[in-house]
């Protein structure tokens, strides 16, 4: 080890490069560990050219670190030595194998087998399942398909026309005031449960056609008078 | 388009526009698995115990043995699905009763899960049908597990010359429901609850003597 310090100094010494001894080269490497230092050098240092310094353990050994070299230009990975590749080192004990297919008891919420959810509840409307702060998937779909008609046939009435008119979709038996100026949607069939005729009513406050401004103390609330029912 | 094509002349689409060959032995299987009718030239692929379990004749039981339940074996073959992956939805669904099961098996967002549910729903029904079961909720499910269907191999492509290996993967998945109430345990239970616990202790200590009393 001595020597080779020795050796190493009047190596500098004698180099061109001003006597620079980089710290790396006169790193006491421990004999059998692999000799990193090549890749803490930069390549040029302060505008010098880059010079290779010899490690202490080329000295101690004088052989060629490098490996052969393919066409390309570049190094065949399997003759570096050291280098240390993503492979396992033991194989996984059984334990191990089984804790990660199976979990453990003190540790579920990391254990990969799927849970029964306890979240699910009964929708009162249908009576399907659904999961709980979600909506009713069932009644999701029959509403939707209900709104997807009324969309259909207001798509085909408006055309390519801006869509300036409110709908009003009546079913049967019911009837509309024709002086207002709306597209009407007409169906034969019963009113289903779900759509309430006050559901497309923009808002329980009416217009007050004397009002200057829209401030919500110009708007007057719409009164149903059930007695004439 | 170029997928129809492939699926057709039974040539494999590694979706990297190259279509690799396979044997034409296999062409009889690219037909629907839902279609339950086979072609005259046609044999009945996959397992074959499974559905036998069926056809079983019991011996008339004794006067005072245990009624033995019915039970219906039900299975879906060569389905599109890694058995891998398709382990971890049978083992949810075991031990479960069959409207719990298909219940669940709604809010599993796994590919598989749609497959199994089909599955159990048709075991039901051939319950009710052929298999003597009064009524359909009074099921469980005693056995659920899935087997390794055939593997298409395919090549494709990866940088610096390298190729690696494809593996299209079909599994078996199989189900056997019961009559009954399902046990309250399928598997042993990791740990006794609390009062279980509770009730050893207090028995234990019940137990101590003093050593060397009359």
């Amino acid at each position: 080890m001595m020597e080779g310090l020795a050796r190493l100094v009047r190596y500098s010494l004698n180099t061109s490069i001003r006597g620079l001894i980089r710290w790396t080269d006169i790193l006491i490497l421990p004999r059998g560990f692999p000799d990193y230092t090549r890749a803490l050098v930069p390549a040029a240092v302060h505008g010098f050219p880059s010079h290779h310094l010899p490690s202490l353990r080329e000295l101690e050994d004088n052989d060629d670190v490098e490996g052969d070299e393919d066409e390309d230009g570049t190094t065949d990975p399997k003759s570096w030595s050291g280098i240390l590749w993503g492979v396992p080192k033991k194989r996984t004990s059984q334990m191990k194998r089984l804790r990660r297919k199976f979990g453990h008891q003190d540790y579920q919420a990391q254990c990969p087998l799927l849970k029964p959810k306890t979240n699910l509840r009964i929708c009162d409307t249908c009576g399907h399942h659904y999961e709980a702060f979600h909506l009713c998937g069932n009644c999701y779909d029959r509403i939707s398909k209900e709104t997807k008609l009324i969309r259909e046939q207001a798509d085909t009435k408006f055309g390519h026309g801006p869509h300036d008119k409110d709908i009003v979709v009546l079913y049967e038996s019911e009837k509309h005031d024709a002086k207002e100026n709306n597209i009407l949607i007409e169906f034969p069939k019963p009113r289903p449960s779900f759509f309430s005729a006050n559901l497309l009513q923009r808002s329980t406050l009416g217009i007050n056609p004397d009002a200057k401004s829209l401030t919500p103390q110009a708007l007057k609330p719409i009164v149903v008078d059930t007695k004439k029912e | 388009m170029i997928r129809n094509l492939a699926k057709r002349c039974s040539m494999i689409y590694n979706g990297l526009g190259s279509i690799v060959v396979t044997p034409s032995i296999l062409a009889p299987r690219m037909i629907s698995t839902s279609v339950p009718t086979l072609m005259p030239y046609e044999h009945q692929r996959g397992p074959k115990d499974w559905p036998r379990y069926n056809k079983k004749i019991f011996p008339p039981q004794e006067i005072g043995e245990k009624p033995r339940p019915a039970y219906v074996c039900h299975m879906k073959c060569d389905i599109k699905y890694s058995p891998d992956k398709m382990w971890w939805v049978a083992c949810l669904v075991r031990g479960m009763p069959v409207d719990e099961a298909v219940k669940q098996l709604c809010y599993v967002k796994r590919k598989g899960a749609g497959y199994v549910k089909q599955v159990i729903l048709e075991a039901q029904a051939l319950a009710v049908r052929d298999h003597n079961v009064e009524f359909k909720s009074n099921l469980w499910v005693a056995e659920s597990f899935a087997s390794k269907g055939y593997v298409v191999k395919g090549v494709r492509r990866h940088a610096r010359k390298r190729f690696g290996l494809v593996e299209y993967k079909h599994c078996h998945y199989y189900v056997r429901l019961e009559e009954g109430p399902p046990p309250e345990n399928y598997y042993l239970p990791n740990q006794p609850d609390g009062p279980t616990l509770l009730q050893r202790w207090i028995e234990g200590r019940r137990q101590l003597r003093v050593a060397g009393a009359l």
